[in-house]
């Protein structure tokens, strides 16, 4: 009886986790609300779609494992040492225990590959895309740096614009960087793209992503969305968040346009204040 | 129950080792005691008494910037008559930065003003309970403790609190306004108090600049260059005129861009009313270093301290940063990307190496830091190179590898060129320079960094 009662509360404990592995979302969706910050990025939706899958054949390998526990209890717990059965040499077991977990491992894999080569063609904007802006990423204890082209396209001449803190970017526009760390080890990571690589010195790293111009609407067209640096960089680690500013087309334009001419021009002095209050 | 005991004895026993392991963090300390440059300054000259008049000069500055707990500035006579004060700096914003502060108040606020939005809008009697969101701490208490009978829902929202500053006013000129309107009004623009300001930089700042911003925190120690002393009112990256003191918007631009190849970081998430709050800290530091440094002068010239000299430094300080805005260095036009030719590039390589801008010297005949002119003989005969004004070794920038701590910018470079870096061995550019030739000069510092179109500067 004992014995029985043991082997369902463990078999209670093993759907509360699976259960707790897969409900949060069901429940939030049914809600209305999200487990996940909103998909901004092209591609976003197959990183999501991934993780569920993972997490789908990892919560029914854990209901499993929970099964014959509960049943490895309930059956055998009872017995006094010495009495338990032995087995050896069973090749269907061999078989079937290598064979299951292999192709569980085969197929994730399959997936995730075919998932990277599908974010990566999405993220540039699959085709017909436009040309995409490329933007030099630096990171740097505890600040992200940003170089832009500017209006003729070509790094390293007079017209380039620098951006500190702020990464304007123009929304539905394929965007690729090319990351370099002036240090240690940096991650740009902005959850809503679903994109996150290391900043290794002494290397060019590329990414591309793309906003979504619908998902962005939808999503109340976000003004600003957080960079993290996604890997412990030092003391200031916390405070090395950047800001990603989605806009559009011609609002960058004139942004750049503005940031490439203040480098030529000083900013006005502002007027003074005698007429106010 | 048995565990009880047990475990209070483990956590005793605990505590008990890590109290006698001696460990002492290292707290900063507050006070408004002279520094110590004063007190050698006092002792090595000929003044009675030095530890007397240190403490004379320690009671004047706590008499005119009260204590780094409780800051202030004492109010000159003319100040009151203007109805100026400086530790209450909104009005010295410009319009521009008034409007900046509003908008970054709108988003940093946005919680509490949607609140009070609503609860007009649904003509509540009182206002709800206001979000607190991490940041609007010391905010939220100051309207709590102002607006606290309307939140109580004592006074109506609807009506007039008739203690209100503005009700004699408003009732007169919009018979509409209400209080609820006021406490809008007190967060769309909310601007920090001195003492805010120093909370902010206590917890921003502290760590390199130290307590009372000599430059002396935990983290600063280790750092090269060091950070700024920001007692002595010197600013290398300024936009100003060379020996003049930095700009209410070039400080805050400063905060916002931080400064490249150093560890001081951008500071530009911070909302426009932090910065501003900020550069006011910034300014009571370097007024109140100023003139203790001034004070002490004066009484080693004069072999006392006397409370007049004390108030002739005050003013002399603040007449120093009133008048920044005045020699505020306006950059003129110079050659747009398409008009910088080669000629320009080799008339300022020509500047460059020749001897009226001398940059060369330094800079060394290709730019890349190694000129002969920083190296000096030290005071036992070795070659050492030359200090800057905190004492620390100078290195003249490598022009080639495009790291420029003042900005990368054309117009900030002809600034450095044309103002120099305050405290250091880089001079303002020969008055006979013209401005194309500053132009030029900049152009060529420009294209030493430059690998024209492959990225990887």
């Amino acid at each position: 009886m004992m014995r029985l009662v043991v082997a369902l509360l463990v078999l209670a404990l093993g759907v509360l986790v699976v259960v707790s592995m897969e409900a949060p979302e069901w429940i939030l969706a049914a809600a209305g609300s999200d487990w996940f910050p909103a998909e901004l990025g092209l591609g976003a939706e197959r990183v999501d779609g991934l993780f569920d899958h993972t997490n789908l054949f990892a919560a029914g390998l854990l209901g499993l494992t929970f099964v014959g526990l509960a049943w490895a209890v309930w059956r055998g717990a009872g017995r006094r040492a010495g009495e338990g059965s032995e087995r050896s040499g069973s090749r269907r077991l061999e078989v079937l225990w290598t064979v299951v977990p292999a192709g569980i491992v085969v197929h994730l894999t399959l997936a995730q590959i075919q998932a990277r080569d599908a974010i990566a063609a999405d993220a540039r904007g699959g085709e017909g895309a436009g040309a995409p802006l490329a933007i030099e990423v630096e990171g740097v204890q505890f600040d992200w740096r940003f170089t832009y082209a500017g209006a003729d396209g070509a790094f390293g001449t007079l017209d380039d614009v620098t951006s500190v803190v702020d990464m304007p970017v123009p929304v539905g526009r394929p965007v690729e960087l090319r990351m370099r760390s002036v240090d240690v080890i940096h991650s740009f990571f902005v959850p809503e793209l679903r994109m996150k690589r290391d900043v290794v010195p002494g290397t060019v790293t590329p990414l591309a992503f793309t906003i979504d111009a619908q998902d962005h609407a939808a999503a109340g067209s976000p003004e600003t969305l957080e960079l993290r640096c996604a890997e412990l960089c030092g003391w200031g680690h916390y405070a090395m968040v950047g800001r990603l500013l989605p806009m559009e087309q011609h609002a960058f334009d004139d942004w750049q346009a503005r940031a490439g001419a203040a480098g030529f021009e000083a900013e006005a002095m502002a007027d003074d204040v005698e007429d106010e209050g | 129950m048995g565990l009880l005991p047990s475990t209070r004895a483990l956590a005793a026993a605990g505590l008990a080792s890590a109290v006698s392991c001696g460990f002492v963090p290292d707290r900063p300390t507050f006070s408004s005691e002279v520094s110590a440059d004063t007190r050698a300054a006092l002792a090595e000259a000929d003044v009675s008494a030095s530890d007397v008049a240190a403490a004379r000069i320690g009671g004047a500055l706590e008499l005119y910037f009260g204590s780094p707990s409780a800051p202030g500035y004492h109010l000159t006579d003319a100040w009151i008559e203007d109805e100026r004060d400086p530790g209450d700096a909104w009005w010295e914003l410009s319009d521009e930065a008034a409007d900046a502060v509003r908008d970054g108040n709108e988003r940093r606020f946005a919680a509490q003003i949607r609140a009070v939005r609503a609860a007009i809008e649904a003509g509540a009697a009182a206002l709800p309970d206001l979000p607190r969101p991490l940041r609007g701490g010391e905010a939220q208490a100051r309207f709590e403790a102002a607006f606290a009978p309307l939140v109580a829902g004592e006074v109506e929202l609807g009506g007039l609190h008739p203690d209100s500053p503005t009700a004699a006013d408003a009732s007169e000129d919009d018979p509409s306004f209400t209080w609820g309107d006021e406490a809008l009004r007190f967060w769309e623009s909310y601007y920090p108090t001195l003492e805010e300001s120093a909370e902010l930089f206590r917890t921003r700042c502290l760590f390199c600049h130290g307590p009372l911003g000599a430059g002396d925190g935990p983290t600063g120690r280790t750092l090269d260059p060091r950070p700024r002393d920001l007692r002595d009112g010197i600013f290398k990256w300024t936009e100003v005129d060379a020996n003049r003191r930095p700009t209410r918007d070039g400080l805050v631009r400063l905060l916002q861009r931080g400064v490249r190849g150093t560890a001081m970081p951008a500071f530009r998430r911070l909302s426009r009313g932090e910065l501003e709050g900020l550069v006011d800290w910034i300014r009571y530091l370097a007024v109140r270093g100023e003139t203790e440094q001034l004070s002490t002068y004066f009484a080693c010239e004069e072999g006392d301290v006397r409370p007049a000299s004390v108030e002739r430094a005050y003013g002399t300080v603040w007449g120093r940063w009133d008048e920044a805005e005045d020699h505020w260095l306006a950059v003129p036009a110079g050659p747009s990307p398409a008009e910088v030719t080669a000629e320009v590039v080799a008339r300022g390589a020509e500047l460059f190496r020749g001897s009226l801008a001398n940059c060369a010297s330094c800079h060394g005949t290709n730019g890349e830091g190694d000129g002969e002119a920083i190296w000096e003989e030290g005071e036992e005969g070795e070659r050492r190179r030359r200090l800057d004004r905190w004492g620390q070794p100078s290195h003249p920038r490598n022009l080639t590898a495009g790291v420029f701590r003042g900005g990368g910018r054309p117009v900030d470079l002809y600034r450095r060129i044309k103002s120099g870096i305050g405290g250091t061995i880089m001079p303002a550019a020969d008055a006979s320079l013209t401005d194309d030739d500053i132009w030029a000069l900049v152009h060529f510092v420009l294209s030493l960094s430059r690998t024209g179109g492959e990225p990887g500067r």
